[in-house]
């Protein structure tokens, strides 16, 4: 038998397969010292930051009460959204069983929380029941507040040249297709306030033109889009490249312009201006509806009760500790923070919650501390993204230094089609 | 975490899909290994496989680059940055180089004399 040289045969092999057991088992990564404690902790909301959250406790945690408590059953990769509402991906491939996603030493209540009473130490979920905690993690996400178009509701997605990638993006496909197919005026646009992923209204305009150029039908489609501000994007150099790119494109764009009013049988929609309202007509909608945290965050003592985030949850920026009740921590787009409401800021602000909770559990001062992290892959067309990064600051925080934010490239299109998910699904399991 | 480490992760979420085809293709590549030293007594190195192997690879890393922007649904044009055709080069040339280790010993079994 010829030796394999430099290893040793036996440990080769059994690493190996170890390794691909380990792979194949969807194992977590190997996890440091954990912290012995019978601290209940409850967690609001199984979306990316709540799923990975109980992961990564209940790794932390030896002996932990974790209790989960959201009453949906589907996960949704909501990165994937703008692809499969731009008919790039099929719907199922945003669709995952929640269950799937979740350690199995967790109890899963399957209701929404109804009233928070941080005073009590407890939620009560819509059924009536009452969930004590020790400790708290806030992670609902927002809620799509449709009802504050006049004349809009969610069931409109889909109907009457209406979309909405972040509501219905298998329903906004079609719609979106016969716009590209038979042309005519098409409005895009983002509301007034913090939305979710504010590139994606970008986005979708993006990748709507490049669908009509390659369909070749660019010369009956007029493009508009409305602003809420004077700026297409809150970071200055990105915000001159989508001016300049639009303006090579032939997009229009009205600035300071807040969708107010839908008219769905006569297509059309109101905004208010600074010059009054304006009425436009439109053959194809992408609507963006105005965002906020969860009526019952909203309306609770957790909610900051005044200033510009009025509504979402009151944290430090930096630790994600609540700012009044040190139970009680947050992450993902409910936050009352500057930024951060999107896939990538919850990557970086979940291991951030992690340590911080587990110091204090542990009769430590939160030492974590997040930046304020957010990414927007911007795709500019099918086939290229700019990988635009960013911190509280403003400040350009590029992942790859070797990819230059401020050009577009396959590269981070690639990322965005391909590694992007799996990403998701490596952090939602606690592995990253 | 370092970066490589998430790498690792990103990467095993990826190809989960393929891990189990993936093994059995490995053990299929050692069990050739294997029979060509055991069974057949004949070479563990020798240079007319190799080549073979390289050669299969290299018509895999080609195929690998000119397929890759189509994987993403973009086209070979979308290729502008130099980190694209970097990433695009580098990809294809990891394809090919696994194609070459798990051809030789199949290379091996065809292409020797038994010892």
């Amino acid at each position: 038998m010829t030796d394999l040289p430099l290893f040793d045969r036996r440990q080769l092999l059994r690493g190996g397969a170890g390794a691909l057991a380990l792979g194949l088992a969807g194992a977590p990564a190997p996890a440091a010292a954990s912290v012995a404690t019978d601290a209940r902790i409850v967690i609001v909301g199984a979306g990316a930051a709540g799923t990975a959250l109980a992961n990564r406790l209940s790794t932390a945690l030896r002996g932990a009460r974790i209790v989960l408590v959201d009453g949906r059953e589907t996960h949704h990769y909501q990165p994937g959204y703008t692809l499969v509402g731009t008919g790039l991906w099929e719907p199922g491939k945003v669709l995952s069983a929640e269950a799937d996603h979740l350690p199995r030493d967790i109890e899963w209540v399957r209701e929404m929380v109804a009233e928070y009473d941080p005073e009590a130490n407890r939620v009560v979920t819509e059924s009536g029941r009452s969930l004590d905690y020790d400790f708290l993690v806030v992670a609902t996400g927002l809620s799509l507040e449709f009802e504050r178009i006049e004349g809009m509701e969610a069931g409109l997605v889909g109907r009457e040249g209406i979309g909405c990638v972040y509501s219905d993006p298998a329903g906004t496909w079609p719609v979106l297709r016969g716009f590209v197919e038979n042309g005519g005026v098409g409005l895009f646009g983002r509301p007034a306030g913090d939305i979710k992923c504010a590139g994606a209204p970008l986005k979708v305009t993006f990748l709507t033109l490049d669908r009509a150029v390659r369909a070749g039908t660019r010369g009956r489609a007029e493009f508009v889009y409305n602003a809420d501000s004077d700026a297409l994007f809150s970071v200055p150099v990105f915000h001159d490249i989508v001016e300049r790119r639009f303006g090579e494109l032939g997009v229009a764009i009205n600035r300071r312009h807040v969708l107010t009013a839908i008219d769905p049988g006569r297509r059309e929609a109101t905004y208010a201006t600074p010059e009054g309202p304006v009425t436009l007509g439109y053959d194809f909608l992408h609507l963006v509806p105005p965002m906020a945290a969860p009526a019952p965050l909203r309306d609770s003592p957790l909610a900051w009760q005044e200033g510009r985030f009025e509504g979402w949850l009151e944290v430090e920026r930096d630790s994600l500790r609540h700012r009044r009740y040190p139970n009680v921590f947050g992450a993902g787009d409910v936050l009352g923070v500057p930024r951060g409401k999107t896939a990538a800021s919850v990557k970086a602000q979940v291991p951030v919650v992690a340590e911080n909770l587990v110091s204090v559990i542990a009769g430590r001062e939160p030492r974590r501390s997040y930046d304020g992290y957010t990414s927007c892959p911007l795709i500019t067309r099918i086939g290229s993204v700019m990988l635009v990064e960013f911190d509280y600051e403003g400040r350009l925080t590029p992942t790859f230094p070797f990819i230059d934010p401020t050009r577009e490239g396959w590269l981070p299109w690639m990322m965005k089609d391909r590694m992007l998910r799996p990403a998701y699904y490596a952090m939602l399991h606690g592995r990253i | 975490m370092t970066q490589i480490t998430m790498g690792f992760f990103v990467m095993l979420e990826l190809l989960r899909p393929l891990l189990l085809p993936g093994l059995l293709l490995v053990l299929a590549a050692l069990a050739a290994l294997a029979a060509q030293a055991r069974l057949r007594h004949g070479p563990i190195f020798a240079c007319r496989p190799f080549l073979a192997a390289l050669a299969l690879g290299l018509a895999v890393a080609v195929a690998a680059f000119l397929a890759l922007p189509g994987w993403t649904g973009a086209s070979l044009g979308d290729l502008r940055a130099w980190f694209d055709w970097a990433a695009a080069l580098g990809m294809a040339a990891q394809i090919g180089a696994l194609a070459v280790l798990l051809a030789y010993p199949f290379a091996l079994l065809l292409l020797t004399r038994r010892g």
